[in-house]
């Protein structure tokens, strides 16, 4: 559904934040982007949605070209962004006002969404908080329609059992026609929804896979003791002991805490290449 | 809902259905929730919960009925308790055994224990 050729990004000459990066997504799935800060996610999904435009390269969303935003792309995709202004407008006048650009908008969807995020409609945007306002933008997606969701960090700002509530409703719109991606650094906010990751650093893809790959070649243990250096890839301690990345040769999927994956990555890229079977362009 | 870290998501949640059947939550001949109100239940991937779908009908615990959703099978409850025990004796006796030994805890002192916790149980 997504394909993106040898695309760059830079915003200032020669320094560019993405090079020649390659992705493939397919729809059905649930993309987490996970990097450091500054290393392009954001940027990775303004390309995406048509925000900004490649320096080089190609980015097909569904056959079409973001940069072209023809309307057929436009009503198909929405973007959660991280911070947003909103209209000094209610809740329900908001809809009234943004539904009509996205042809498959559900008001079942829209007004669910509100119940479960505890929203009224009559209340007045300009009067809301940050988290609340997040809340409505995410209400807003979660009843698009859209076949392409863009999500910047989601939970950021939600109380917890309003992360529960997204986590509830994002599930239930998934499913084979709808791609998610969800750009974040609360990764365990989200685990649980992903099917796929894509790590970024320094301005490349380092790991693009589906968990059930990862989770057959890694798993993470909690143990008292170290295990054997032969299996151990990464380790912290904890209180209780050893939080531990391993190479998984169970033969069954592990789990995989996505958190420690992460850090290792950053500190240790190499592990990717001794420790899965598919090739990953470090 | 926080999952126990031990083994894959998908297997955690086909054996919190196996718990819930043993239990009695959904008889033997009685509709499971489908895979969409699972996963929104558990706040997870449906895929993720396709998989443990997928698992428990291998194990004879659900059945298919095509276009309907899955049924706790007839023989469901004993198929799953057969399910579980596998899961008991694999993963967490091996532990048990080794934390004995380490211990150097006698079968003596076991029994004893866990007439205790019969008879807390029963109070």
């Amino acid at each position: 559904m997504i394909d993106v050729q040898s695309m760059s990004f830079s915003y200032r000459k020669n320094r560019p934040v993405l090079d020649r990066i390659n992705l493939q997504m397919e729809a059905g799935g649930v993309y987490g982007v996970l990097g450091a800060n500054g290393v392009g996610k954001t940027t990775l999904l303004h390309l995406l949605g048509g925000l900004l435009f490649p320096t080089a390269g190609n980015i097909s969303v569904d056959g079409k070209k973001p940069m072209l935003r023809q309307p057929s792309f436009l009503e198909q995709v929405y973007y959660v962004p991280v911070e947003f202004d909103l209209p000094r407008v209610t809740v329900q006048a908001y809809q009234k006002r943004y539904a009509p650009f996205y042809p498959h908008f559900s008001i079942t969807s829209w007004l669910h969404a509100l119940e479960t995020f505890r929203l009224a409609a009559d209340a007045s945007l300009s009067d809301l908080s940050f988290g609340q306002k997040k809340k409505v933008i995410l209400s807003f997606a979660i009843a698009s329609g859209c076949q392409i969701l863009l999500f910047d960090e989601p939970t950021d700002g939600l109380d917890i059992p309003s992360k529960d509530s997204f986590r509830r409703l994002l599930s239930a719109r998934i499913d084979e026609q709808r791609l998610a991606i969800i750009a974040t650094h609360h990764v365990h906010d989200v685990a649980m929804l992903l099917d796929h990751l894509i790590v970024l650093k320094a301005q490349h893809v380092l790991l693009e896979s589906s968990l059930e790959q990862l989770t057959t070649h890694l798993r993470t243990v909690t143990t008292v003791q170290l295990p054997d250096a032969d299996e151990l890839l990464y380790s912290e301690r904890i209180p209780g002991g050893h939080h531990c990345l391993l190479r998984n040769t169970q033969g069954q999927e592990g789990p995989l805490d996505l958190e420690l994956l992460f850090k290792a990555l950053q500190s240790h890229p190499e592990i990717i290449q001794n420790s899965l079977p598919y090739e990953q362009h470090i | 809902m926080e999952f126990q870290a031990q083994t894959a998501i998908w297997l955690q949640i086909a054996r919190q259905v196996a718990t819930r059947i043993m239990a009695g939550e959904w008889p033997p001949g009685e509709r499971i929730p489908s895979v969409r109100e699972l996963a929104a239940e558990l706040q997870v991937n449906p895929n993720t919960v396709v998989r443990s779908v997928t698992f428990l009908q291998d194990a004879g615990i659900i059945v298919n009925q095509r276009g309907i959703g899955y049924f706790v099978a007839d023989d469901g409850v004993s198929k799953a308790r057969d399910m579980r025990k596998k899961a008991f004796t694999e993963e967490l006796l091996p532990p048990f055994f080794k934390t004995i030994d380490e211990l150097g805890i006698q079968w003596d002192e076991l029994k004893t224990w866990y007439q205790q916790h019969q008879n807390n149980s029963k109070s």
